[in-house]
């Protein structure tokens, strides 16, 4: 690889905007340098700035053009968290001795499902205000031939095949390996290789959503709407959360000697639905008071 | 207490060796990179250097002049001149102030 084409490669990690503004004039200093590793890790470091702080990109961007987008992308995130630590409350329900208890009904049973429609509401209402943004992004990627945005908008989708060929890929060597009957130290390992693949792919899909996003230029009046069904996602978070510290109380009078057992990962996974959701009330307040200072 | 930090984070140091730089007249990149080291001893890495200069501009202390090649030279504002001013009298005076204590110490 000449000196040119390593010099363009790092030049393709910057943002399109500060590649608009400082492109050439980079190119040309970087000629001028011995690419060695402390100059690499310094234009590295630049690179991150620069998707950092896209506010110093050069004129292309207009600091304070959308306001809406960085409380309602962190929201965005504080809900994927969210949405997170409840697969990992329903995982630590589903097959349980916890079952047979919320099938003949009591608090416990009514707990989980108010719990289940408060959480199909926040998904709800999370769509409500995120689709229209995201179809938007998606269709000037399309629209303006942007490589960029189209690749980030596909993460999401590489991360989903990704999961289903590691999934796929373990359950084959099991059956291949001659059976169901894996020792518990197996099971554990299949378990943390699934659940760490499926953190690595939401972090993913969010990084790429969330990213693409910011650097397409999707009007404000969408993002404006989006405060209302944020503060509809963030009221039903909150209320999820009551639900689940309601079924925790209901679990451990039902089922003491299991629930004593659970205690631990169910205060873990409270902590951190309550803080997610903290997050997402601040980023729906903050949405809501840029809106009376700028009107 | 007068420091090197202008409110651009860990470019602040870099961000005010440019203003020094192109106080003596305007000047590309690898020139101020050039400049620098000989006036300062510092020697600033390319990413470090075009960091500062997008904050910089940003805040219009330095702007970009006409440039008949690749290289895009700077110089420095009205409100950059102002500015650097402003710190190198309050270095001064920092100055000023360290040395008389270690003469009366």
């Amino acid at each position: 690889m000449t000196k040119q084409e390593r010099v363009q490669w790092l030049l393709r990690l910057f943002p399109s905007a500060w590649r608009m503004r400082y492109e050439e004039e980079f190119t040309e200093l970087l000629l001028q340098q011995r690419l060695g590793p402390f100059v690499l890790l310094d234009v590295i470091m630049c690179v991150l700035d620069a998707h950092l702080h896209p506010e110093f990109s050069g004129p292309q961007y207009i600091p304070g053009k959308n306001p809406y987008r960085a409380p309602l992308l962190a929201g965005f995130c504080a809900y994927i968290v969210f949405v997170l630590a409840g697969m990992a409350f329903y995982g630590m329900v589903d097959d349980s001795p916890y079952l047979k208890v919320m099938h003949q009904g009591g608090s416990l049973h009514w707990a989980w499902n108010i719990t289940a429609d408060l959480a199909g509401l926040t998904l709800l209402a999370m769509l409500a205000g995120g689709v229209p943004i995201v179809l938007v992004a998606l269709r000037q990627a399309f629209k303006e031939k942007r490589k960029d945005l189209l690749l980030l908008l596909a993460l999401p989708l590489f991360a989903l095949v990704s999961l289903i060929v590691i999934y796929g890929g373990t359950i084959l060597i099991i059956l291949l390996m001659g059976g169901s009957h894996l020792p518990q130290s197996g099971t554990q390992l299949i378990v943390s290789i699934w659940s760490i693949s499926f953190i690595i792919a939401a972090v993913v899909s969010v990084a790429g959503t969330c990213l693409a996003i910011t650097r397409s230029a999707v009007g404000i009046s969408l993002f404006k709407f989006a405060r209302y069904p944020g503060i509809i996602t963030t009221a039903a978070m909150a209320l999820v959360v009551g639900g689940i510290v309601w079924w925790g109380i209901s679990a451990g009078e039902a089922l003491p000697q299991v629930f004593a057992g659970n205690l631990a990962g169910w205060v873990a996974i409270v902590a951190v639905m309550a803080l997610a959701t903290l997050v997402a009330g601040f980023s729906a307040a903050r949405s809501f008071s840029i809106h009376n200072q700028t009107s | 207490m007068p420091t090197f930090d202008l409110g651009l984070g860990r470019f602040s140091e870099p961000a005010l060796l440019i203003l020094v730089s192109l106080a003596g007249g305007a000047k590309h990149g690898y020139s101020m990179m050039e400049d620098i080291t000989h006036i300062s001893g510092v020697k600033l890495g390319p990413g470090t250097l075009y960091g500062a200069i997008a904050r910089l501009e940003q805040r219009n202390l330095i702007e970009p002049l006409p440039s008949e090649d690749r290289r895009q030279p700077y110089r420095l504002t009205e409100a950059g001149r102002e500015f650097l001013q402003m710190q190198l009298n309050n270095l001064e005076q920092f100055t000023t102030t360290g040395l008389r204590r270690l003469a009366a110490s």
